[in-house]
């Protein structure tokens, strides 16, 4: 559902739902009506695509959070890193997996990586006990969770109760939610990938504290984390354009450098930002007992 | 691990827990003889109960069983007594007023405890086997939703359960000797949504919990009962500890994304064959 920025005119500016099929309703307004849109977090490469093939058109719209390119790559560079070589993807049957499914077996190709198991099962009634079984019984080195629903809890479980010891690499979502994870067996790595975490930087830090005494929990690191970087974002093209129109504002987002949570955020021609680099580049957490810690990439001690 | 074999002891566990449930809404289709579609709230409901007790302290799977059950019942009543028995007449309205109860208990649920999963430490596994394990959760379930329905079973071949079978069968003459036929079914409605919650309880630690999370247990809770008929109790536990084998079997040999599909298109296929349900054939009716 889009909404705007009090300060500004009432259709100059929006920002995105969640989910890629309802961005595209309100990339077509976006084309049409002229609002700068910030999508958040619906990876889907489509909508950059849209970018690229019909740059007038769709100009309007930008992308904050990773796509799943990126997202693969983010994953695959840490798990390069630990050295797998055997790994098993399972989640959800939704494009959006498929998707991810692909770049990432491209991406971990790099790192000499292949999957000895894959599995996709159906959000409405998942047939858990079958997948963990066969995931178990493959062995992996490392497991990649794509659900960001609360199924992953009920997942993780299942392969824990199963004697899975393989760590497992959740893209991020319920997951990420320290209410969740603390009630999961930790016997085993569970990792998470974030967009930011906790410590991670100044800003990120100032984040997750604010963010906790407002709502009583800790951010998940992506669904809460990047809408805020996007509204933060869109206030400061706003500012760096000195004007409120649209085409101000589209052009100063392409120029630009902007700082959010996560980290630097530029945009590239598809009007993508640019992760994986030094400036932003997410974050890989571990959870133990009373709490999570970075593991990717390490945070520098200052 | 052994894989087949730990795939039909899974099954079998779950299977069991939609068995306690199925068994509840086969009462309340056999003796209020209405469909409920609250029932899944009931499962839902039993499961936040589990995970409330959690937050205290209390993790053990079979501690919310008895406060899940007393809780449910009391809705289950007060739902049968206020809007079931005066509505009855009208299925269409029994439909939409029971759905409408179990949105609005979604949308409590949410407002309590939000509209993230929440979820309860899963113990260890009980014990290993031959390179089976034996889930805790899973051995509980399986002994509680046995023990009560052949409780069940054992009362409706009771002198105390021929009223509850007289009502199933020939609700006017039930009437016509003096039973009183409203009161029966409003307290057969709490213990079947009593049953519900009970489900819910025992799968808590398993699952992650939502407030949606009743509505497939729902969906194939009415599968059982209307492949199994609402006759024989066995037969339903057979029928749901059956299906839970089928998903499993079909998801690990197959695709698990297509497993609930098959489950589904091998009822449609049983109903063709059998509309009457499976149990049309046995000797002896337990209702």
């Amino acid at each position: 559902m889009a909404f705007t920025l009090p300060e500004l005119p009432y259709d100059t500016t929006a920002l995105e739902p969640y989910l890629s099929a309802e961005t595209f309703v309100v990339v077509e307004v976006a084309a049409a009506r002229k609002p700068v849109v910030m999508v958040p977090v619906a990876a889907t490469a489509e909508i950059t695509d849209l970018v690229r093939r019909e740059y007038d058109r769709y100009r309007y719209v930008f992308r904050v959070g990773y796509s799943i390119p990126q997202w693969a790559e983010m994953m695959a560079g840490f798990i390069g890193r630990q050295g797998f070589t055997r790994y098993a993807f399972v989640g959800a049957g939704i494009r959006w997996n498929r998707e991810l499914t692909r770049e990432l077996k491209e991406a971990l190709t790099r790192h000499k990586a292949a999957p000895v198991y894959e599995a996709f099962y159906s959000s409405r009634n998942p047939a858990f006990e079958s997948v963990a079984v066969a995931a178990v019984s493959e062995a992996p080195q490392i497991l990649v969770l794509g659900d960001p629903g609360g199924n992953s809890a009920e997942f993780v479980k299942r392969v824990r109760e199963g004697g899975g010891t393989f760590p497992i690499l959740s893209v991020g979502g319920a997951l990420g939610d320290a209410r969740i994870a603390s009630t999961l067996p930790l016997s085993a790595p569970l990792y998470v990938q974030a967009a930011a975490w906790k410590g991670a930087s100044e800003a990120a830090t100032r984040y997750a504290e604010m963010f906790e005494r407002r709502y009583g929990y800790a951010p998940v690191g992506y669904s809460d984390t990047l809408p805020f970087d996007a509204a933060t974002l869109l206030f400061q093209a706003v500012r760096a354009a000195g004007r409120t129109d649209s085409d101000a504002v589209v052009k100063a987002l392409e120029a630009g450098a902007f700082r959010g949570v996560a980290g630097t955020y530029r945009f590239d021609a598809s009007h993508q930002a640019v992760w994986g680099t030094p400036e932003l580049h997410g974050n890989v957490i571990r959870w133990e007992q009373g709490g999570a810690r970075i593991v990717f990439p390490v945070p520098e001690k200052r | 691990m052994h894989p087949f074999a730990q795939i039909l002891l899974d099954g079998i566990f779950t299977g069991s827990t939609y068995a306690l449930m199925a068994a509840g809404l086969a009462l309340i289709l056999g003796v209020v003889k209405v469909v409920n579609l609250s029932h899944g709230a009931f499962f839902s409901l039993g499961a936040y109960i589990a995970y409330v007790l959690s937050t205290k302290g209390v993790s053990h799977p079979a501690a919310a069983v008895l406060p899940a059950a007393l809780i449910a019942f009391a809705f289950g009543v007060f739902l049968g007594k206020s809007f079931i028995n005066p509505v009855r007449s009208h299925p269409f309205s029994v439909a939409v007023g029971t759905l409408g109860f179990a949105i609005l208990f979604e949308q409590a649920a949410q407002m309590l405890w939000g509209p993230h999963p929440v979820s309860i430490g899963a113990d260890p596994p009980w014990a290993v086997a031959s390179g089976v394990i034996v889930r805790r959760w899973g051995a509980v379930s399986l002994a509680a939703s046995a023990g009560i329905l052949f409780a069940l079973a054992l009362f409706l071949r009771s002198r105390w359960g021929l009223p509850v079978k007289l009502i199933a069968e020939e609700e006017e003459i039930a009437g016509s000797v003096g039973m009183d036929v409203e009161k029966i079914r409003y307290l057969t409605f709490g213990f079947a949504s009593a049953a519900a919650a009970v489900a819910g309880a025992l799968l808590a630690p398993a699952t992650s919990i939502t407030p949606t999370m009743g509505r497939v247990p729902l969906i194939l809770s009415l599968i059982v009962v209307i492949a199994s008929g609402m006759e024989n109790v066995l037969f339903l536990f057979l029928l749901a500890v059956g299906l839970g084998l089928w998903s499993n079997a079909f998801a690990f040999f197959l695709s698990p994304q297509w497993s609930y599909v098959s489950l589904l298109a091998g009822i449609c296929l049983l109903l063709l064959l059998r509309p009457s349900g499976l149990s049309a054939t046995a000797p002896g009716r337990d209702y």
